[in-house]
């Protein structure tokens, strides 16, 4: 009996992981393979040991990997040497199989976690685009394809062609939520989507929070973007301080539900970040060179008037249109210009601000 | 003795002799009709005797037939009653004939079209200008038709039009009476259009208001997005405001539909300010497409070269929604039934409001939205892309602040944006004189290539904006046509930098995608 294929073993028998690897405390592997054999009662309660007898075949086992090599599913066990270093830590709570699809050298990389609320704001988006298309140069980013910052964390990474893990809180073959799927399938072809999860598995209300800790366990520091006061991206927060990772945090509005959680964090210790620079300091990285975008653009008077206001803070369309004397037609045409050459944005429907 | 009696009646939009023909002969007395007709020329017997009998002549007790030739089509409506009386007092001898008892060909010159009250009095009936248009087609001088149809009938040339209150004066039109025809007078194609509110009301929204003059300018598809009381409903409701004049030709084919349907001003006669329809949320596919078993016009003709406003678009059955994506292309709808099919022209700009979620308040400074990503997908959902891409100008109404709503100041009047708009309307009309298309909204590919040809600075900004803003391919035809209106607008030949410019902050939709 190969050691993979008893931890193969483990992870069909679908009995959780913190109940294995209590047992693997006590025995190896390939003891308890073996326990079952002798007829031995263990003190297991029924389940756990239905569970473990019923997938406990070598012939099972076979067939298992059978279909997981006929449906593309690449998986790798403890036994593995190219396990990640990152999980094997008994803090972690280390699952005894990852099921993958992608490139899995990316977890021997310098790995930052950025999650955050599902319902993400457009100042959450763009934040994330921001920051994240400056940590993608060194580091790979964990996140876990949830809708909101999750999904544009892996979206920005894999704008500027860095390295992107998702992990999923189900099984590879039922990935949610469904408006990411087009993102899935990018990450499978240009990152890694890992799940401790057999691939048939549903996601369920337990699972979510279950795979945060391995978010957390793969990286060096988790950032939290927006987050409410309960908020999922705090469980993974809380994961990467039990297992000694850093926590930084993107403060925000203090009366925005969306702040109160990465508020909190800050309170309690967490580094605040504002720029990507924030994090490249605290863990002493030099900035990666940014490509000097020294193409200067050509403004016209009326483009100048704008920019000038805005300067001076965020203006909705109706206030420019009141204070800067020119007409709604020249306005928009400003607006638009500025826009396209990226020198303002549009922070929320019809309000600009100056681009940092 | 048979008598026969010249009728119309309409197949869609064109109309179709129809003969009456009435026979009296001996037998049980009865009074039947025949050739197809529906419940209403049925009825007609009842009414067509009692006028007969109030008006003073004698209604016979004899078996009589009557026939509506040709008899494989169906007849619906009241518009025989008078056909049908002339017929059975000609064949009664009580009319059509002079003082020595012999038949008069007179009646053979006329058409004959209208419903009798049991008085004897001629009543409106629909569909008399696509039927006048017909008639003058086919060749046909002289016509009677209810003096409460006179008003439409006045401004259709070359076909003599008498117009007659009662049974009565109809029967002294066939014995030889001269009647005067009634007086043509031309379209005036100057009258303004009444709207329920007026642009300088409007406080703030100058985006909005300036992207309803393009689009009422150009013709095009605008939806407004945003939180509830931002006054999206007002700002549509100024709409019919600052339409640009109708044309001739817009006027005389809008008036044909109205006509059918009946809702035709009386005491205007046609059509003479675009229609602005806003048919409810729960109005039904046929209500909007026309059909049922009289193929009646349905709502998106009504608003044939006018406006159809669709408030809260997402509460549209979704069934409903697609069946415009069509029309909104062609132009035309095609009503097909069992029995025949009949095309409706439907060429219409399409005005609709929505909230940007369930709740409103998505990207609300002043609420916090309650609505899950689900929620706003499902809701977004509701209205497919396909319908999107038809859409020219998405914009975002702000929510109104209480210094704006407060100052007593006025903002620019719909009639100063209804000269711009009639001048750039006419620009168009110069344009695309010669084609079949009146306004930018419409114009082919081939027009776009040869209208919208942009400079090195207009590609350039184009190009970054799709990169740098991430607009859709779809996007692309719809800025350069609503580029043209800009220029359109400021009286400028080319399409320049700065109307494509302008063209992009009105795809606030497409950059959501981002």
């Amino acid at each position: 009996m190969l050691l993979s294929d008893l931890y193969l073993w483990l992870s069909y028998s679908r009995v959780s992981t913190s109940k294995i690897n209590k047992l693997l405390e006590k025995m190896s592997p390939l003891q308890l393979w073996n326990s079952f054999s002798d007829a031995q009662t263990y003190n297991l309660d029924e389940k756990t040991l239905n569970a473990l007898k019923r997938t406990r075949s070598a012939e099972y086992l076979e067939r298992t990997k059978q279909y997981l090599e006929t449906n593309n599913i690449k998986y790798i066990t403890r036994a593995d040497p190219a396990y990640p270093v990152m999980l094997a830590q008994k803090e972690v709570n280390p699952p005894p199989v990852l099921y993958y699809k992608g490139n899995l050298d990316l977890v021997r990389e310098p790995c930052l976690a950025v999650v955050g609320t599902r319902k993400a704001s457009q100042y959450g988006k763009y934040v994330v685009s921001k920051i994240v298309s400056e940590l993608a140069k060194s580091f790979t980013v964990v996140s876990g394809l949830a809708a909101g910052i999750d999904g544009y964390a892996h979206a920005a990474a894999l704008e500027v062609g860095g390295g992107t893990i998702a992990v999923l809180g189900s099984g590879l073959f039922n990935p949610s939520p469904v408006s990411n799927l087009g993102l899935y399938d990018d990450i499978c072809k240009n990152g890694l989507v890992l799940s401790e999860y057999t691939p048939d598995t549903h996601a369920s209300e337990y699972t979510f929070p279950q795979r945060n800790r391995i978010i957390s366990g793969l990286s060096k520091g988790v950032l939290v973007v927006e987050a409410a006061a309960h908020s999922g991206s705090l469980i993974t927060a809380n994961c990467a301080l039990e297992q000694g990772r850093d926590v930084f945090a993107v403060p925000g509005d203090i009366d925005k539900i969306r702040s109160v959680g990465t508020n909190k964090l800050i309170c309690q210790g967490a580094t605040p970040v504002t720029c990507a620079g924030d994090i490249f300091d605290s863990y002493s990285m030099a900035l990666p060179k940014s490509e000097s975008k020294s193409k200067t653009v050509e403004i016209d008077i009326s483009e100048q008037v704008v920019l000038n206001i805005l300067r001076n803070g965020e203006k909705s369309f109706n206030e420019l249109a009141e204070t800067c004397g020119l007409s709604v037609p020249e306005l928009n045409t400003a607006l638009s210009t500025l826009m396209i050459n990226g020198l303002i944005r549009e922070r929320s429907k019809n309000i600009y601000c100056v681009s940092i | 003795m048979l008598a026969r009696i010249n009728s119309y009646a309409l197949d869609g939009l064109n109309g179709y002799r129809v003969s009456v023909e009435v026979d009296v002969h001996s037998g049980i007395p009865k009074f039947e009709v025949v050739g197809l007709p529906d419940t209403a020329v049925k009825e007609s017997r009842e009414r067509v005797r009692s006028a007969i009998k109030n008006c003073g002549f004698y209604d016979t007790p004899r078996k009589v037939t009557v026939n509506l030739a040709p008899a494989n089509t169906k007849k619906a409506g009241p518009i025989f009653d008078l056909a049908i009386a002339l017929g059975l007092l000609c064949s009664t001898e009580q009319a059509g004939i002079d003082e020595n008892k012999r038949t008069l060909t007179t009646i053979e010159e006329y058409v004959f079209l209208g419903e009798l009250s049991l008085s004897g009095e001629v009543r409106h009936i629909n569909g008399v200008m696509p039927m006048l248009i017909s008639a003058r087609e086919h060749g046909i001088s002289k016509i009677v038709i209810p003096r409460a149809n006179a008003n439409e009938a006045k401004y259709i040339r070359g076909i003599e039009v008498y117009a007659v209150d009662t049974l009565a004066d109809a029967v002294s039109l066939i014995n030889g009476n001269r009647f005067a025809p009634i007086e043509k007078s031309e379209i005036d194609v100057n009258s303004v259009g009444s709207a329920v509110e007026d642009l300088k009301y409007v406080k703030g929204q100058y985006s909005a208001k300036r992207a309803l003059e393009i689009a009422a300018a150009g013709g095009h598809n605008i939806i407004m997005i945003g939180a509830p009381g931002g006054g999206k409903t007002m700002l549509a409701k100024c709409l019919p405001g600052i339409l640009p004049k109708m044309t001739e030709q817009e006027i005389l084919e809008t008036t044909k539909i109205h006509s059918i349907a009946g809702i035709l001003d009386e005491d205007c006669g046609i059509v003479t300010t675009r229609p602005f329809r806003t048919p409810h949320h729960t109005a039904s596919r046929i209500a909007l497409t026309g059909g049922s078993s009289s193929s009646r016009p349905g709502e998106i003709s009504f608003a044939h070269n006018g406006v159809m406003f669709l408030d809260e678009l997402p509460e549209y059955p979704r069934s409903v929604l697609e069946i415009l994506r069509q029309p909104l292309e062609d132009g035309v709808v095609t009503v097909s039934r069992a029995a025949r099919s009949v095309e409706y022209p439907a060429n219409f700009m399409l005005v609709a409001s929505m909230n940007p979620c369930p709740c409103g308040y998505k990207g609300s400074a002043t609420h916090e939205c309650s609505c899950s990503p689900s929620q706003i997908q499902k809701y977004m959902s509701r209205i497919s892309g396909p319908l999107l891409d038809r859409i020219d100008l998405h914009i975002e109404v702000d929510e109104v602040n209480y210094d704006d709503l407060s100052s007593g100041e006025l903002a620019e009047s719909s009639a100063a944006v209804r000269e711009r708009v009639n001048v750039a309307r006419g620009v168009q009309t110069k344009r695309f004189a010669g084609t079949s298309i009146y306004s930018n909204s419409k114009m082919t590919s081939e027009m776009i290539k040869k209208y919208c040809e942009l400079d090195s600075a207009g590609e350039k900004i184009l190009q970054s904006a799709f990169d740098k803003l991430g607009m859709s391919a779809r996007a692309y035809t719809r800025i350069l046509k609503v580029a043209r209106t800009i220029a359109d607008l400021e009286g400028s030949e080319k399409v320049s930098a700065k109307h494509i410019a302008e063209a992009v902050m009105y795809r606030s939709l497409d950059k959501a995608v981002r």
